[in-house]
């Protein structure tokens, strides 16, 4: 990074693109979650489940984050591959709380690194709804995942709660030390 | 003997001490509170209303009676569609909103045979003495008349106290005739849609079908079966078109199409255990561990044949990108395969034998296998959305080598205007054929013919070896001298050929009857000679057959080559 950048990012206006792919189950808070990247002003209080997949541009310091939310729902998880090749980052999503189907989150996540498209981009995965009392702790969902196994590509699993906000800016951060 | 068929299911949750004893009938899941997430309604043996979300029991609640069967289905038009459960247990239907009792619906009593009801409205009064109303009631059920449960019990009870107090404990309650409940399911009123108004169809001990109207509290329809049904599956609409398939007690399949018991009864070989409507198709599970799947005309479109008891079988329907509708089954040694159509797409071992399938949306996910054991454990899979059911994806059906289009040749011009040509022309090429047909037929007769009648003349020879025979007779008898001019026309020698001679012995005597032709070269023109004499020169002419037979070391009893000839008239001997 030659010094007129680095001026440029300590004013904010680098304006580097990276392309930041969020994905997960239906109903584990996604949308929500992109919500809280918001500045205040902009933020819905609620959100209703995604159709298809909506984008939207988030700023986070010396980074333009555009951010693809897809529909989690089991119809639209075909389309998820169409936007793995673009993709600089992946953000996915797990309902701490949804024990019951950690295995299908599995399923998805297994077959989305394995897919030839896919590059080694970083993936941050987001233990979210942990206020719930039923939440996993973000240990058991690294285990129900098969995180350990993932040696190819760098991965952190930050416990947030989408409603609060609490732990979305330690992810997202994570996430642009990566990139930049 | 199997081919290597994986699971496709997800292992989800298992609960090996879950503590559920049920059977397929009464394991169901339902948007019980409206929210989106369905939960998991047993109707347990134990007369609880267990419900469970997510991996946990949520609440249990006391049945009045031991459960029969559970169905939930939308009773109303109205806003939120809020599902109402039905738990069918003995005579009556709890209906349930919200998983607060609703309703119960009480099934109609039957007609009582009047003799019956006479017998016992005059014990009651104590107008005959309880041996009489017995010797009575005897009579009755040995005159072919079903009598009902209070008469059977009295007739067993062998205590003339007991008996006294039986009679007494139901003083002053008329006679009437109960039935239960063996079996229920829904059926769509008007569309078929997932949330679309829906009626229960209820089957009776009594050999009956009732469709109940949507709230459940009056029958829409009766209809008389006339055996019990063990177990009955719904295909169509109320209004449009409904067809139920009934499994009776008798071991044999009824049909009842809008209402009208249909008159084709199938007899299955055993009896059924499980009952279950596919696409095109309802399969029947029969004590013989066979599955036939039957059309609604009654005709049987296949079978599977399994190697063990069949335990549970329920429908997978699934939803999503596909729209497989396929069988699953439970069997005794702990197998659960999935079928779709008549080919084996998955199976997967529990280590306990699954008494009780559900297949469909739990939680939030839609496609759901969820199995109870005979321990009580319970068992959730899911199927990935990538999961393969089709016929010809795992091994079975037809060759993949089918699905290869053959390299038809382009249309050249020259096949264009023979196929224009045949066209035209049509008349006079089967013309063409049939003559060529017919010249076919003469030649091969005329070679018959040849066949039949070679070897009957003085002169003969073989195409395949190329040797040509000629006889002659020398003389007027009675002796005579028969020469055979030998010919080879091929261009191998021939080394030792039998030569037999063949005469009535009655007739003639030939010098030798067989001798040996050591050599036959090529070309040359060989001559034996053979003294024939004519025994009694009074007794007419023979013929004489000469035989060449096929060359020592040949393996052939087929002769190379066979002339005749005809004996001429001979002189008597001259007597000197």
């Amino acid at each position: 990074m030659g010094f007129f950048d680095k001026l440029l990012s300590l004013f904010g206006m680098s304006g580097k693109k990276v392309n930041v792919l969020v994905v997960g189950l239906d109903n584990s808070g996604k949308t929500t979650i992109i919500e809280r990247l918001k500045p205040r002003p902009r933020q819905a209080a609620e959100v209703a489940p995604t159709v298809g997949f909506t984008v939207d541009e988030v700023e986070k310091g010396p980074l333009t984050f555009t951010v693809f939310d897809m529909s989690g729902a089991g119809r639209y998880r075909t389309l998820w591959e169409q936007y793995y090749r673009e993709a600089d980052a992946v953000v996915f999503v797990v309902d701490s709380a949804d024990k019951l189907r950690m295995v299908v989150a599995r399923d998805e996540m297994e077959h989305m690194l394995k897919h030839s498209n896919m590059r080694k981009v970083p993936i941050l995965y987001f233990a979210n709804k942990k206020d719930l009392p039923v939440a996993m702790p973000p240990v058991e969902i690294a285990q129900a995942l098969g995180l350990d196994d993932i040696k190819d590509r760098p991965w952190q699993i930050v416990p947030s709660n989408g409603l609060t906000g609490e732990g979305v800016d330690k992810g997202i951060d994570w996430l642009a030390e990566r990139l930049s | 003997m199997l081919p290597s068929v994986k699971s496709v299911w997800l292992d989800a949750f298992n609960d090996p001490v879950a503590g559920i004893s049920a059977y397929t009938p009464c394991v169901h899941t339902c948007n019980l509170f409206g929210d989106g997430e369905n939960r998991l309604v047993i109707a347990d043996e134990d007369r609880k209303l267990k419900i469970w979300k997510g991996t946990q029991k949520a609440s249990e609640h006391p049945l009045l009676d031991t459960p029969v069967a559970i169905c939930s289905y939308i009773s109303e038009n109205t806003a939120p569609r809020l599902p109402a459960l039905a738990v069918a247990a003995g005579s009556h239907i709890y209906i349930y909103r919200n998983l607060r009792p609703y309703y119960k619906f009480v099934l109609p009593p039957e007609n009582v045979n009047t003799e019956e009801q006479d017998i016992w409205q005059k014990v009651m009064e104590g107008e005959i003495v309880i041996g009489e109303a017995v010797a009575q009631l005897t009579r009755l059920q040995d005159a072919g008349v079903v009598l009902q449960t209070r008469s059977l019990q009295l007739m067993n009870i062998g205590d003339p106290d007991a008996k006294m107090a039986f009679v007494e404990h139901w003083q002053g309650q008329p006679l009437v005739a109960t039935t239960v409940i063996t079996c229920m399911d829904v059926v769509k009123q008007a569309i078929d849609e997932p949330d679309a108004v829906s009626c229960l169809v209820v089957g009776t001990e009594s050999g009956r079908i009732l469709i109940l109207n949507p709230a459940g509290t009056a029958i829409v329809k009766n209809i008389w079966v006339g055996i019990t049904p063990a177990m009955i599956a719904v295909q169509g609409e109320l209004d449009v078109g409904y067809r139920i398939t009934v499994a009776g007690r008798d071991g044999k399949l009824y049909h009842i199409r809008n209402g009208e018991l249909s008159q084709t009864i199938i007899q299955l070989e055993a009896q059924p255990v499980g009952l279950v409507r596919l696409a095109k198709h309802v399969a029947v599970g029969c004590m013989n561990d066979v599955v036939h799947a039957y059309t609604p005309t009654g005709h049987k479109s296949w079978s599977l044949y399994l190697p063990c008891h069949i335990l549970a079988m329920q429908r997978m329907e699934v939803t999503g990108q596909r729209n497989t509708k396929a069988l699953i089954v439970a069997l005794s040694n702990g197998e659960v395969r999935v079928y779709n159509e008549k080919l084996l797409v998955s199976v997967h071992v529990s280590p306990n034998p699954v008494t009780a399938l559900w297949f469909g949306r739990y939680g939030r996910e839609d496609n759901t296998l969820l199995a109870i054991t005979k321990s009580g454990a319970l068992d959730i899979k899911m199927l990935p959305r990538t999961a393969n059911l089709e016929a010809g994806a795992i091994g079975g059906g037809p060759p993949p080598e089918q699905e290869i289009p053959l390299a038809v040749p382009k249309k050249t011009r020259l096949y264009v205007e023979q196929t224009q040509r045949e066209r035209e022309q049509a008349a006079d090429m089967h013309r063409t054929f049939q003559r060529d047909l017919a010249k076919l037929r003469l030649t091969t007769a005329r070679a018959y013919v040849k066949v039949l009648t070679d070897g009957q003349g003085a002169a003969a020879f073989t195409t395949n070896t190329n040797l040509s025979l000629s006889l002659n007779i020398a003389g007027l008898g009675p002796r005579f001298r028969l020469s055979l001019l030998l010919r080879n026309d091929g261009s191998t020698q021939l080394n030792d050929i039998p030569v037999a001679l063949r005469a009535d012995a009655g007739l003639y005597s030939l010098g030798k009857t067989q001798f040996t032709i050591p050599f036959l070269v090529p070309g040359l023109q060989y001559t034996f000679e053979v003294p024939v004499t004519a025994i009694d020169p009074m007794a007419g002419t023979g013929t004489i057959t000469v035989l060449l037979l096929a060359p020592g070391g040949v393996s052939s009893s087929a002769p190379l080559l066979q002339a005749q000839i005809k004996m001429p008239m001979s002189e008597p001997e001259e007597v000197e």
